[in-house]
């Protein structure tokens, strides 16, 4: 007896050995994983994900296992990759995020598949070059949003307010809802401090001009000018004659202003248009419209673009080939990324095949806005968000410093030097982004 | 036989700290070693992602010329006056009158100690609806005629959103002050007050000259704990303000997490933390000082 136990544990033990060397224990059919990071979702999102992206993938790519991993936090995903490890392809926050990888080596030059798969020609040219760091692709561009103005109809047409078309007949326009209780633009921050970027994008963008932001960024202005600084001036202005937050946008969270828009409390909101999928699911009674914000007769009428996200492939990753393949399917897979828009309000990608006619059926306000992104693209009235445009470093000074406008413990003219010792820094190091 | 002798000693003396070890590995791994990291670490220029470029002291010269360090420390002083006096007073105060309660001293104690246990997310996110300038407390004091107070903006005023934060946390907190001073109390000596009252002493001599002395090793517990965790704090002003109206609700801790994953600068960040801990280890050791000199604890 005490020689068959020990036989048993002596086979046991050997199984169990034999298994831990490398390649032994596993099977020869064993699939190449391939894993995804992919943003925090509650279960109906995780649903949706599934339907349109994991299921789809499993479907493409029989051969391989693919996980799609949410990270409670971008910290974790950080230091994940950091420490030498982390998913083959990273969903990041979008080029500035991945231009702080690209810095560190932690992700991939992507020219080579670029090339192999032909992506340069796939995508708008702004969104593409907008992925370019130092002169190198370093990810793919994963939504494709912009800046507009909405409207809460049912308080226009109560009020008999009509959508103003210029920045004057809006300037016009908000004293009267002021007059009426109402508050003309809705604007919070106070869980997000860094909200201030979708104000001063659009107002730089639409007030001061895209050429007057390009010309800065590529050394032929400043970002000190009179142009910059007139747009910035008048929204501080706006801010302190209670037209933008109400003279209270850092006691209230985006959520709030969101609420207070689609409660009618406020007449109008600049968001993005991401914020279209919210309002929908919120708040469906909302009779709400969005527009590009209303123009000023000498620029005309512009729409702060961006890319919302980019996927990169990390450096440490084992399988590159496969996760670029992996990405490619993502991209070309059409039908599935309509079906996608269309049932589930995801995000259009940034492609030049993407064809507005897939969208029928889907709801008309969401159809209205691509429908205005792709005319804005197509005529070239592209304007420049600072989370794809702008230094990452500059961007996180504004964004910590603009309400210090607001609240009068800094001066523009401090503010904007202080914002072009970070365009010098990055014209001198080549680290500038491309602007469209 | 003297040999085996020695040998029994000597496995006497080794088997304790045999004992200690798989601790102490535990702690070298998890404490000591990321700590030196961040002291190494502090002398880099690294972006929490890659390779690291070895910079000397260059991170602490920044610091000492940065405004929003200044500003941050400026705030945790604040903080720390703030927590300092309040909490510890009301929780000392409320903890003698409480100690008087027979029957419903549980449900005191346990009322009081209530805010405690409820996650500063959790807390963080209700004070900050209660803050909200439209449908909060302010809507409850227009209702009340008092319109100063309605048209405050607690989280937005740049003025007083630190103070309206540190008073939310002092809600959370004071009730764990008081819990530790009541049992404390508890553990005076009854016979002392008995002697007092022999001796001819009042209710506010008695608490001078038997409760105070009697608990005063807690008090410098309290005292140490208030001094570090003031200057460590990081969760209500995190989920409340994120630092702002225009950072005048920055402190080191936000600061810090700001610098490391926000603007990609961990090795700043890690020259904050060696500034950060040096601050807590200079106030430690000051109030030591301060506690023992003035007698509340033992030499």
């Amino acid at each position: 007896m005490k020689k068959i136990k020990s036989a048993v544990a002596l086979g046991l033990a050997g199984t169990m050995a034999f298994s831990m060397l490398p390649g032994m224990g596993a099977s020869a059919e064993e699939k190449t994983k391939i894993v995804i990071s992919c943003y925090l979702a509650d279960d109906a999102q995780v649903a949706v994900r599934e339907k349109y992206i994991d299921e789809p993938l499993a479907e493409a790519f029989p051969d391989l296992d693919i996980e799609i991993k949410m990270y409670s936090d971008r910290q974790s995903l950080q230091v994940e990759v950091a420490g030498g490890g982390g998913p083959d392809i990273l969903d990041l926050d979008g080029p500035t995020d991945v231009a702080e990888y690209a810095k560190a080596d932690r992700v991939l030059k992507l020219d080579d598949y670029a090339e192999k798969y032909g992506w340069e020609d796939m995508f708008y040219d702004w969104a593409y070059d907008s992925c370019i760091y130092n002169g190198a692709l370093y990810s793919l561009p994963t939504s494709f949003e912009g800046m507009v103005m909405y409207y809460n109809m049912d308080v226009m047409t109560e009020n008999g307010w009509e959508v103003p078309a210029t920045k004057e007949e809006l300037v016009e326009l908000m004293p009267k809802m002021q007059e009426a209780g109402v508050i003309p633009i809705a604007f919070g921050n106070s869980n997000y401090q860094g909200a201030v970027d979708w104000l001063y994008s659009t107002f730089t963008s639409c007030y001061a001009g895209p050429d007057a932001v390009k010309a800065a960024m590529e050394g032929t202005g400043k970002y000190t000018d009179d142009a910059i600084k007139d747009s910035l001036q008048t929204m501080v202005d706006w801010w302190h004659e209670g037209w933008l937050g109400d003279h209270a946008s850092q006691s209230i969270t985006n959520e709030d202003m969101v609420a207070f828009f689609a409660e009618g409390r406020a007449a109008m909101m600049i968001n993005g248009t991401w914020a279209a999928n919210q309002l929908l699911a919120t708040y469906p009674d909302c009779n709400w419209d969005s527009e590009m914000m209303p123009k000023d007769e000498t620029i005309g009428e512009i729409l702060p673009f961006a890319t919302g996200g980019g996927y990169a492939i990390n450096a440490n990753s084992k399988n590159a080939d496969v996760a670029a393949e992996v990405l490619n399917y993502l991209f070309t897979s059409l039908d599935r990324h309509y079906d996608s828009i269309r049932d589930a309000g995801y995000q259009p990608y940034p492609l030049k095949a993407f064809d507005l006619g897939e969208l029928e059926g889907m709801d008309a306000k969401l159809l209205d806005q691509y429908e205005l992104l792709m005319s804005a693209q197509e005529n070239n009235q592209i304007g420049y968000c600072s989370w794809t445009f702008y230094p990452s470093d500059m961007r996180v000074y504004m964004n910590e410093n603009t309400d210090a406008l607001f609240l009068d413990s800094l001066t523009l003219d401090d503010y904007l030097a202080k914002a072009q010792t970070y365009i010098d820094t990055a014209i001198a190091d080549g680290t500038i982004p491309v602007l469209p | 036989m003297r040999e085996g002798k020695s040998t029994g000693i000597k496995k006497r003396h080794i088997i304790p700290y045999l004992f200690i070890l798989p601790a102490f590995i535990i702690h070298m791994c998890i404490v000591t070693g990321p700590a030196l990291s961040t002291l190494v670490m502090s002398l880099f220029d690294w972006n929490g992602l890659g390779n690291a470029k070895f910079i000397g002291l260059n991170n602490f010269k920044e610091i000492f010329q940065d405004p929003l360090v200044k500003m941050s420390l400026i705030h945790n002083v604040e903080w720390l006056l703030v927590f300092i006096t309040v909490p510890l007073f009301l929780g000392f105060v409320i903890a003698i009158l409480v100690s008087q309660l027979k029957k419903s001293q549980m449900f005191f104690r346990t009322i009081y100690f209530v805010p405690y246990v409820i996650s500063a997310a959790v807390a963080g996110k209700i004070w900050t609806a209660y803050m909200n300038p439209y449908y909060g407390l302010n809507q409850v004091f227009a209702n009340l005629g008092w319109t100063k107070l309605a048209n405050t903006l607690w989280l937005g005023n740049p003025k007083i959103a630190l103070f309206a934060v540190a008073f939310v946390d002092n809600w959370h907190w004071w009730g764990f002050v008081m819990v530790l001073f009541l049992g404390a109390l508890q553990q005076v000596d009854p016979a002392l007050y008995e002697a007092a009252k022999v001796d001819g002493a009042n209710r506010f001599q008695e608490l001078l000259h038997v409760s105070i002395p009697g608990i005063r090793q807690t008090i410098a517990f309290v005292l140490i704990m208030t001094i570090i965790w003031s200057f460590l704090t990081f969760d209500y002003v995190y989920i409340m303000t994120n630092g702002g109206p225009a950072n005048s609700t920055e402190i080191m801790s936000t600061y810090i997490y700001k610098n490391a994953f926000v603007k990609y600068r961990a090795g700043y960040a890690n020259a904050l933390c060696v500034i950060q801990t040096g601050v807590c280890i200079l106030l430690y050791f000051l109030q030591r000082y301060i506690s023992k000199k003035g007698g509340m604890e033992d030499e």
